[in-house]
């Protein structure tokens, strides 16, 4: 009986025999980089994880035609130093954990199921940060969850709006950044209308500060020489050097999906372990750069970040969200003196646009970044030295993006 | 192809051996059999268009929906998301969604509402169905892009009584109505109605995550708690047939309404438990057709609604379920809705006009036909609990028109046929732009027009050969423009979608003795461009003007039948659609002619029946079925990325079914059992989303005429 089950599908396999002919692909190599990347796909995008030997040779080609593991849809990518987290979006929502093993290349350590997740930092040598934010009006309350790379699944939860500026405020709290330093967690937000995302407060800069790993509310601190730091899409927002000093960056941009401009775009310091803003120091970026709006940055040392910064006249209603949007080349990369307050633009960078989280890699002063340029007509790395201001040719992006790019022990 | 083909070149030999032995004379007898023998459903299958004409009378013992009948013919797949009832996407040799159209004796159906779907429609109210693949005759007024199918009641009893019941596993109950009355004097009447309900609480496998940490549990079987379906529907005609003005004029009235509850999200790793989605329709219906009108061999057929339709969706709760129907108050989001981001109480309220005639005028071997079709949509929601700006809180309007003209040739013999053909499609819309909370009004309008030509030549009698071609587009609809008011936001900028549809056939119809045989392959090719897909951008989407595709695939069917009591029918669809666009936004698309993913290419169906004639009593029929139905797998995403291992596939499909029926008194009285998805096998149509397992159901029907 069971023979004839199979006679439909026998007599149907053969009839097209003829047609099919599988395509055949190259090895997937097993470095320990590891790269996600994001492709055309059916309904919108495709993301895969892969591993890479090195990603600042030009020769080197990122693809992921048979190669790289298959994500269920639009992911946040997120890593700890044993682990990469992808964190897929739409349903179910699904946190996954991959760790490098031996010759095997990427293996799956773990996932677990999440409600939201927007906004993620790198907590410690295990731990993650991620925070998920109220998307839609009437509900204020953010979740804070610790995820870790051993059990792979959320070990700490905590709700907290993140601030109420009053007891009548009807605005979302967006998370935009978070950075850990002595046992505390700085968390930067910008405000917005739930369901519009009007920008309706733009004259302050916030940034609420938690202990880690309790997690207990501490403060908001507040400052108006600049507007909010960050926006949606977790970007860094917020970078630690070397002495614990942490700067924040505040777009104040349309393409970063603000709807009014109220300030310049600036930098603020929080000195190592403070509850406040330093009084003493503030970087007017786009006085400095003749009307640039610097959106993210990643610290390379020695008081230098790398970011990307959009160029001076392109920061309209008309390239709202632009920052997001890859094939809306407005973006420049730059180096930013923290300390010597200039700007530099990085030479060698086709004209390019933004992208969700921003992502780079930081390895022995060089600035690794995932450049889509429909100006180049390709995506591609970019090697980037800040002591220099010059970037060269790294490896060949088939996609359209990598959404992140991370390096984790063997 | 090589295997297809020999198989082939080795069934007409051995017909064409046959055939030498017959004599001259006993072909001529044969023919005049044939011809003046030819059944309507015979008749529809010789049309020079490639076309599927299922006769629905012999499963009219079945509890089937019309959906589950042309599942099982070629070139067909209908994905399903669950069980009865449930959001399904109807594809015809790669086209999906839309771009198919179905009609009801050659009305659109497409506005009429969620509880007039082909999956609500009992198989009992047609007489036979036609799928008409790619090229699209004129009489079907509309900017089909992949071809139309077309539900044909039964149109020549003057009077009969059509009632069954059915019951079955999951508490599914459904009932249907079919009855005419035709008095001396002419006047007729017409009553339909159904009913279907189903708790549909069959189990699924799932992993139920550890609400504190996430992480999921072991696969476990879980019943469905929050699935069940309900659709009714009553249609009353009145009027009057065979008079000087009209050979048939009927006023009637549609009346049916559908409540849905929604179990999960877009794949089962989303529970819900209390949302629910309802329709209502009202139409009102105009039938007239009259021959020889003024002069012999002018047909003029016209046809009129107004459908008044109101659909709603209810996600009101703040609960987060689990498998178990469990569920806990949400910690936070507790102002979203189970399903949507926010707690909504959605309202369409949609009008459509519809009106049609045909004129055609037959002139010995000459036949010309006019065709002129016109639909206004309105629609209009609200949200009464919703703080927002909502779309549609301003009407939206499209008007549409299509005319089609039509010359067809038919040589003396009828031996060979040709029909060339042309239609205008126009459509002007206009719409509010409500994203964000802004308003802007906004227009778009459309005139696009198409072509088309089929021709058939008879090799031999029995031996047919039909090719045809559509230069087609689609105009993009209310949903595809405006969006549903939700997740899925509107695109003012959509532009119609575009095709050339070629197909090319061999159909063999032999009776020798006691055996007939029948066989039909078809080669179908498509090149369309601009077509309309679902984009998301993280959880919002909307329809884009996106893909480029070509399809080319082969489908085939198989049938024999001896003595008019075994039956046997195979067949088979392989269509491969690839990826032909190069760049996306000015970036290079790295799946270029790669294999379209998340679309079944390779399927097929068996069907096996067995006839035991007056079975304890004298005209009482004895009849045993049993088939089997499969679908390779498929990707979900790019079958060309990604590591093999890591893909996600939609499984395998393999399923067979089997049933016995006892008609007594000549089909008056009829009992029927079955069973589907005998081996109690996990399928899926849709990632992640587990369709029923093993079912079984009675029916009872009564039949008098």
């Amino acid at each position: 009986m069971r023979s004839l089950y199979y006679l439909p599908a026998l007599v149907l396999l053969l009839a097209v025999t003829g047609c099919y002919k599988p395509k055949s692909f190259p090895r997937a190599t097993a470095g320990n980089y590891i790269v996600a990347l994001r492709t055309n796909g059916p309904s919108g995008t495709s993301d895969y994880l892969l591993t890479v030997d090195g990603i600042d040779n030009d020769s080197t080609v990122i693809s992921a035609a048979g190669n790289g593991i298959e994500q269920l849809g639009w992911c946040y990518f997120s890593a700890t130093a044993n682990a990469a987290f992808s964190f897929n979006y739409g349903s179910p929502n699904i946190g996954t954990a991959y760790g490098i093993s031996g010759s095997n290349g990427l293996t799956e350590k773990g996932s677990f199921s999440f409600d939201r997740m927007d906004c993620f930092a790198t907590a410690d040598a295990s731990s993650l940060i991620a925070i998920g934010a109220p998307w839609g009006g009437g509900s204020y309350d953010c979740e804070i969850h610790v995820v870790d790379d051993i059990s792979v699944g959320i070990v700490k939860r905590k709700i907290s709006p993140l601030y109420r500026m009053s007891a009548n405020d009807t605005l979302n709290k967006w998370p935009s950044s978070i950075v850990v330093n002595d046992g505390k967690m700085y968390v930067s937000f910008y405000p917005l209308e739930g369901v519009s995302w009007e920008t309706a407060e733009t004259d302050t800069a916030f940034v609420s500060i938690y202990t880690y790993p309790g997690l207990d509310s501490l403060t908001t601190i507040k400052d108006t020489r600049t507007g909010p730091i960050g926006y949606y899409g977790n970007p860094v927002s917020m970078v630690k050097a070397e002495n614990g000093d942490i700067y924040t960056i505040s777009p104040n941009s349309y393409a970063a999906g603000y709807t009014q401009v109220t300030k310049p775009s600036g930098i603020l310091r929080i000195r190592n372990g403070q509850l406040q803003f330093d009084d003493s120091y503030f970087f007017d970026v786009e006085a400095a750069t003749g009307g640039g709006k610097l959106l993210s940055a990643h610290y390379a040392g020695n008081g230098l970040l790398v970011g990307q910064m959009v160029i001076p006249g392109e920061d309209t209603q008309t390239n709202l969200w632009g920052a997001l949007t890859p094939t809306t080349p407005i973006c420049k990369l730059v180096v930013v003196d923290v300390y010597n307050k200039t700007v530099t633009d990085v030479s060698g960078v086709p004209l390019h646009g933004g992208q969700f989280s921003t992502p780079a890699f930081v390895e022995e002063g060089l600035v690794y970044f995932s450049i889509t340029s429909t100006v180049a007509g390709e995506a591609r790395v970019y090697v980037v030295d800040p002591v220099t201001a010059t970037a060269k040719k790294g490896a060949k992006i088939e996609g359209v993006e990598l959404p992140g790019i991370f390096k984790v022990a063997k | 192809m090589k295997y297809l083909a020999t198989s082939f070149l080795l069934l007409i030999s051995a017909a064409a051996l046959a055939q030498q032995q017959d004599t001259i004379a006993r072909k001529k007898a044969l023919r005049a059999v044939e011809v003046t023998g030819k059944t309507r459903l015979r008749k529809a299958k010789e049309q020079a268009f490639t076309i599927t004409a299922v006769d629905a009378r012999q499963l009219h013992n079945t509890t089937s929906n019309i959906n589950q009948v042309l599942n099982r013919t070629s070139g067909v797949r209908i994905r399903e998301e669950g069980g009865l009832g449930s959001t399904y996407s109807f594809s015809l040799n790669g086209f999906t969604g839309k771009q198919v159209k179905f009609f009801l004796d050659g009305v659109p159906m497409d506005n009429f509402g969620s509880s007039l779907t082909l999956n609500n429609l009992p198989v009992n109210m047609a007489e036979r169905i036609e799928v008409y693949k790619g090229v699209v005759p004129i009489h079907l007024g509309s900017d089909a892009l992949g071809g139309a199918v077309n539900v044909i009641t039964n149109q020549h009893i003057k009077k009969y009584l059509d009632v069954s019941y059915s019951y079955g596993s999951f508490n599914t109950h459904l009932a249907s109505l079919n009855a005419r009355h035709t008095t001396s004097s002419g006047l007729m009447i017409n009553v339909s109605a159904f009913h279907n309900y189903s708790d549909n609480s069959y189990k699924v496998n799932v992993e139920i995550p550890d609400p504190e940490t996430g992480i999921f549990g072991p696969e476990q079987k879980v019943r469905r708690f929050h699935d069940a379906y309900r659709s009714t529907m009553g249609q009353v005609e009145l009027g009057v047939v065979n008079k000087k003005y009209a050979d048939k004029l009927l006023f009637g009235l549609i009346a049916a309404d559908n409540r849905k509850e929604l179990q999960t999200g877009i794949s089962m790793d989303q529970v819900a438990g209390m949302a629910f989605n309802t329709s209502q329709s009202f139409i009102p219906t105009f039938k007239y057709r009259k021959e020889n009108l003024f002069t012999e061999g002018l047909t003029l057929v016209a046809n009129a609604n107004y459908s008044f339709v109101k659909a709603g969706i209810t996600d009101t709760s703040s609960r987060k379920y689990d498998w178990y129907g469990n569920y806990t108050p949400k910690s936070s989001s507790s102002t979203s809705g189970e399903i949507y981001y926010n707690k909504t109480l959605f309202r369409f309220r949609d009008r459509n006009a519809f009106a049609m005639a045909n004129l055609s005028y037959a002139l010995g071997q000459h036949a010309f036909s006019l065709n002129h079709t016109y639909n206004r949509f309105r629609r209009q929601g609200e949200d009464p609990i919703s703080k927002y700006p909502i779309p549609f809180s301003e009407p939206n309007i499209i008007s549409k028109h299509v005319s089609g003209l039509a010359y067809t040739y038919t040589a003396a013999d009828n031996r060979w046929s040709a029909t060339v053909f042309g239609k205008l499609f126009s459509q002007s819309a206009s719409t509010v732009n409500a994203e964000w909370g802004g308003y802007e009004p906004l227009q778009a309008s459309y005139t696009k027009a198409g072509y088309g030509a089929a021709a058939t030549f008879h090799v031999f009698p029995w031996a047919q050969l039909k090719a045809s071609y559509e230069n087609t587009w689609r105009m993009p609809e209310g949903e595809e423009m405006f969006g549903n008011g939700l997740l899925l936001v509107n695109n003012p900028a959509l532009k119609p979608e575009h095709s050339h549809n070629i197909n090319a056939g061999l159909l063999l119809i032999k009776t020798l003795g006691l055996h007939r045989l029948e066989g039909e392959v078809n080669y179908i090719y498509r090149k369309a461009g601009d077509f309309i897909r679902l984009e998301s951008d993280g959880q919002i989407s909307r329809y884009s003007n996106l893909d480029s595709v070509r399809t080319s695939g082969v489908e085939w069917t198989v049938k024999y039948v001896y003595n008019k009591a075994f039956s046997f029918e195979l067949n088979g669809t392989y269509q491969n659609t690839l990826n032909v666009k190069e760049f996306d936004k000015g970036i290079r698309n790295y799946t270029y002619w790669d294999r379209l993913p998340n679309t079944p290419y390779l399927f097929g169906n068996l069907d096996l029946g067995y006839r035991f004639s007056n079975v304890l009593r004298s005209g009482n029929v004895l009849s045993l079925n049993a088939g089997a139905t499969f679908v390779e797998e498929f990707y979900l995403y790019w079958p060309s990325q990604g590591s093999a291992g890591s893909k996600f596939i939609i499984p395998e499909q393999f399923t067979q079914h089997a049933g016995v029926t006892y008609s007594m008194q000549n089909g008056k009285y009829n009992v029927s059992f079955a069973c589907t998805n005998l081996s109690d096998a996990r399928v899926y149509d849709n990632f992640k989303l587990q369709k029923p397992g093993r079912a079984f159901n009675v029916k009872l029907r009564y039949f008098l005429h």
